[in-house]
């Protein structure tokens, strides 16, 4: 965690361009100090001021399908909802049973990633009890994208960062382990006892999908002199099942050279 | 599919009535809100991922995120307005990243410079007596000095952190923080006199 003043990281905060750690470190001194986070709360009228951009440029409309798209979506759930009984109904409708939202203002929007909801055993109960197998996937559908909106919407509360074990293979060092801390805009991979990548040679950074070939990244980098290293790979995780690692040559490849280091199922 | 207008009891609805609607699954309602907010929302989106196809996409899942989770809104914690915009601009953001830095951040600044052109060069007269709002907070950024506007465009409207910015306009990290710091205090101050920074 960084040890700057706070105070000096609330423009970054408020626009949105802290790190997480920076990010996490203004929340919390928002916690216990509160002229501190008066101060940051102040700059909310210049975070929704600098949202609203003109709206009249030559061409900049929106496109005519976009309204249409949108509402026979909107339409679809709405009937599927209210083709289910009062009780199914209260049930949907429930969603402040996942961890309630924080404000919707810059000081949450930044760095996002928050507001993954936990399953919620009402929920469940609630599937469980459903006897037409038609009505549920109907209902199973409208409340899956109920919980992914909850879960990818921005100004959402809570958290959705999760961690998550790798397997590390035998090259990689006797006391190797590597784990990585998932989140919406990007993942970060934490290894400790591993063996370095080798004399011109880097750590590469692999993503695969199903059966796909795995795809390169540009995320290079070797451990430290114990063995500790971090990788940071940008972007959402979405539509990836592994991330691997290899060791390849200093400027990267775009296909493995050699066996995988790490496995880390996402 | 053939949508007829709302109704007009809704659309004199303030919006965070409408929301209560909505997170009743009130999908009339919704589309009061959709109208009263999507051209601001486009033109956010298209402030930041520069194209009409990809602000059509973040403007989609942005309004379907809110259409699913009006339950979770709280009127008390900031207006529907704001939040639906900060939707957007997570999603816009989160497109450019996808889109544009998979090669990390090699993004150009004059390509930034050519896809965001900044405010002052637009020609906006007509469009801030439009629009009082944008009007207004193009005007901000007219307090601003070049350097303050500069590193606050890059953050927030093409998602650069702050260290990012140091590395691409080679300046120190506490100088990106303290352009940004009084940038944003003088746009405050703009808004809010009396504030203190």
């Amino acid at each position: 965690m960084s040890t700057d003043d706070p105070r000096d990281l609330i423009g970054a905060f408020v626009l949105g361009a802290c790190s997480v750690e920076e990010h996490a470190q203004v929340r919390a001194h928002m916690k216990v100090d509160a002229s501190f986070r008066a101060e940051v709360e102040s700059f909310d009228v210049v975070h929704d001021a600098l949202l609203e951009v003109p709206t009249t440029l030559d061409d900049v409309t929106p496109g005519v399908d976009l309204k249409r798209s949108v509402m026979e979506q909107v339409q679809a759930e709405a009937s599927l909802f209210a083709a289910a009984s009062t009780g199914e109904r209260a049930a949907i409708v429930s969603r402040q049973e996942v961890p309630a939202p924080s404000a919707p203002r810059a000081s949450t929007e930044a760095p996002r990633g928050t507001g993954a909801p936990a399953p919620s055993p009402r929920r469940n109960a609630f599937m469980a009890a459903l006897t037409s197998p038609a009505r549920a996937t109907a209902l199973a559908a409208v409340i899956v994208a109920l919980i992914v909106g909850g879960i990818a919407l921005g100004g959402g509360g809570g958290s959705d960062v999760r961690e998550v074990n790798g397997q590390v293979t035998p090259v990689a060092g006797a006391n190797a382990t590597v784990r990585m801390v998932v989140d919406k805009d990007q993942s970060r991979l934490k290894l400790s006892g591993f063996e370095k990548a080798g004399t011109g040679r880097k750590y590469q950074v692999w993503l695969k999908s199903g059966d796909a070939a795995p795809k390169p990244t540009t995320v290079l980098f070797d451990v430290d002199a114990r063995g500790n290293g971090t990788a940071t790979v940008p972007g959402d995780m979405k539509g990836v099942d592994d991330v691997l690692v290899t060791s390849e040559p200093e400027s990267g490849s775009q296909t493995p050279t050699t066996d995988p280091v790490l496995h880390v199922q996402i | 599919m053939q949508m007829a207008p709302p109704s007009d009891h809704l659309s004199s609805l303030s919006d965070a009535a409408l929301m209560q609607r909505v997170a009743k699954m009130d999908a009339e309602a919704f589309e009061v809100f959709y109208d009263r907010h999507v051209s601001s929302a486009y033109a956010l989106a298209y402030r930041i991922v520069g194209s009409r196809q990809p602000a059509d996409d973040v403007c989609q899942e942005a309004f379907l995120s809110v259409w699913r989770s009006a339950a979770r809104y709280d009127a008390n914690l900031g207006n529907a307005r704001s939040w639906i915009l900060a939707v957007v601009r997570n999603r816009a953001i989160d497109h450019l990243r996808r889109v544009t830095r998979t090669k990390e951040r090699e993004v150009a600044d004059e390509a930034l410079a050519e896809r965001h052109p900044a405010p002052q060069d637009q020609n906006t007269e007509s469009t801030a007596l439009r629009n009082a709002q944008a009007g207004e907070t193009r005007e901000l950024m007219n307090e601003l000095s070049d350097d303050q506007r500069r590193v606050i465009e890059l953050s927030f409207y093409s998602g650069y952190s702050h260290s990012e910015i140091s590395e691409m306009l080679e300046l120190p990290l506490g100088t990106v923080k303290a352009r940004m710091n009084r940038g944003l205090a003088r746009m405050r101050n703009v808004l809010s006199p009396g504030e203190t920074a």
